[in-house]
């Protein structure tokens, strides 16, 4: 028997806040980053990703606070990547509690930090993010948050990153990311056949049955869903996110995000993606065979109740 | 209610914020320390790590703390070894190469069988993620697992494992492709957890106050919480 499969949620982070875009583009302000991760610890994620958002576009990286924040009254694993491009930038989130940091386009462009990232904090901590898309009828290797395209194969990059001593690999579909129309299939299933570390699933979930297509189909060992959570629990946000201040959901956010997310994208694209809770998904996963955690609730003795 | 000083080992490797963290959401009286005075005197300890083998050791060694740590686990108060943590307490490891660890407990470290690939046993290197730890039969009834339901979920996340001379060392497994991996072990005053209970959620969070709450010789308070 392996692992219980994870379901990860994946925040995606601008500032302080969680931005969701389509195809990595129009990104809007859902809420705080603290907000939403506190409202799917509770609900019994299994890890939690944070991806900033411009700091590999900006080269730089001050996701540290934000984690050390999280990780306070988090306590399941915390991935975090976005402009890390050196052992220093590693060294930074670590410290500040993520459990493994995520390499892209650092790695694409100076392959050598895999191998000295494990070296220097195991394998186990290195994740490398393959963000894929097809260009020409060929897939191709993405960097800079989806914005410029490598001349690298992302099955045979993920055959190098494992060599170099990533300890799991993540599969982000450009194209089918924010759009909730399925994962890629296809090359998800080339990259995990091929590699000895777990691999995780990423971009396009939109429904509970796609998380579910996406195991059956391939070997990943983790599916990663964004949109689905943020929607559910920002539409019952009353119960799901208790500390959230309501001015944040109000005059920080660039556009009114009800209203964007409730009509469409603006009007110009039909949301595919159906808000769904954490459990409504494991729930699914499991009665379907896929092997998922049951979190157990309230297990500390409390002194405050007779025994 | 706030218990006794707990010592967590500060010796530069891997991060030490989350088990803090946890410490400080479970009101733990504890103090993070790289100096062997300090272990000397603690009331228990927390030995974390991630990374590898040696290094640790060999930071172990440059800071002092091997000697201080034997006086300590021989003095009988109660040592909670996490992750790279507990392989440490071991006799050996062979990761990459053979070397001696602390030797509190007879054993070694051995790396994860990825298994055939013909067969469907087949499992990926490193081991992360959440996975089933379930009580041996003999699991006596005070050890840090107590109040919490059989099995458990835990996040693992490792590559090595130990295999103890003694099997009655270990209280926890779980399986994972054809390894039988040591998730919770106990010697004596020593325990030992494979994964990270300051990233288990509510039941890492569980075993980490059951630590807390331990007696000298390893066995909890009974009632009154």
């Amino acid at each position: 028997m392996g692992c219980c499969t994870r379901v990860i949620a994946r925040l995606d982070i601008k500032g302080p806040n969680v931005i969701k875009g389509l195809q990595f583009e129009g990104h809007r302000v859902l809420g705080t980053a603290d907000a939403l991760a506190t409202a799917y610890y509770r609900a019994g994620i299994d890890e939690i990703i944070y991806q900033d958002t411009v700091a590999s576009l900006y080269q730089r990286s001050n996701i540290a606070e934000l984690i050390k924040r999280a990780a306070t009254g988090i306590f399941v694993p915390i991935a975090v990547g976005g402009g890390l491009r050196s052992i220093e930038d590693m060294r930074n989130v670590l410290r500040a509690g993520a459990d493994k940091v995520i390499l892209n386009t650092g790695a694409v462009k100076s392959p050598s930090l895999i191998d000295a990232g494990a070296r220097e904090f195991g394998s186990q901590c290195i994740v490398c993010s393959i963000e894929t898309a097809r260009i020409n009828g060929e897939y191709k290797v993405w960097v800079d948050y989806g914005r410029e395209v490598s001349s690298l194969d992302p099955v045979s990059w993920a055959q190098e990153v494992v060599n170099r001593g990533a300890g799991e690999i993540i599969i982000n579909s450009l194209m089918h990311d924010g759009m909730g129309e399925g994962f890629d299939l296809d090359i998800i299933s080339q990259i995990a056949e091929k590699v000895s570390v777990p691999v995780v699933a990423s971009g396009g979930a939109g429904k509970r049955e796609h998380c579910l297509d996406v195991l059956r189909s391939t070997s990943a060992n983790a599916v990663v869903v964004g949109s689905m959570f943020h929607y559910h629990y920002l539409q019952n946000s009353t119960q799901a996110l208790p500390q959230q201040p309501s001015h944040l959901l109000g005059g920080e956010i660039d556009q009114g995000n009800f209203d964007f997310i409730k009509d469409g994208y603006g009007g110009d694209r039909a949301i595919m993606v159906q808000p769904t809770s954490v459990q409504e998904v494991k729930t699914f996963l499991s009665e379907n065979g896929i092997v998922v955690r049951t979190a157990i609730s309230s297990p500390l003795p409390d002194h405050r109740v007779s025994e | 209610m706030k218990t006794q000083s707990i010592v967590v080992i500060d010796y530069g490797v891997g991060n030490l914020f989350n088990v803090e963290s946890a410490c400080k959401a479970l009101d733990l009286d504890f103090l993070t320390t790289t100096d062997p005075q300090v272990v000397s005197n603690a009331a228990r300890i927390l030995l974390p790590g991630v990374g590898a083998f040696r290094p640790a050791m060999q930071r172990l060694h440059d800071g002092g703390l091997i000697e201080p740590l034997r006086n300590f686990v021989t003095s009988g108060r109660p040592l909670l070894g996490i992750c790279l943590g507990m392989q440490l307490l071991f006799s050996t490891s062979e990761e990459h190469g053979s070397w001696n660890g602390l030797n509190f407990i007879p054993g070694k470290v051995v790396r994860l069988h990825e298994g055939a690939a013909a067969s469907n046993s087949q499992v990926k290197i490193p081991h992360i993620g959440w996975n089933m730890v379930n009580r041996s039969p003999d699991h006596p009834s005070q050890s840090v697992l107590d109040g919490l339901p059989a099995p458990i979920s835990v996040y693992f996340n490792h590559s090595f494992m130990a295999v103890p001379v003694d099997p009655n060392v270990v209280l926890g497994h779980c399986s994972y492709g054809e390894n039988s991996v040591a998730s919770v072990i106990r010697h004596n005053n020593i325990h030992g957890c494979q994964f990270h209970p300051e990233r288990s959620a509510d039941a890492g969070l569980r075993i980490l106050y059951n630590f807390a709450h331990l007696d000298g010789l390893g066995s909890t308070h009974t009632g009154g919480y």
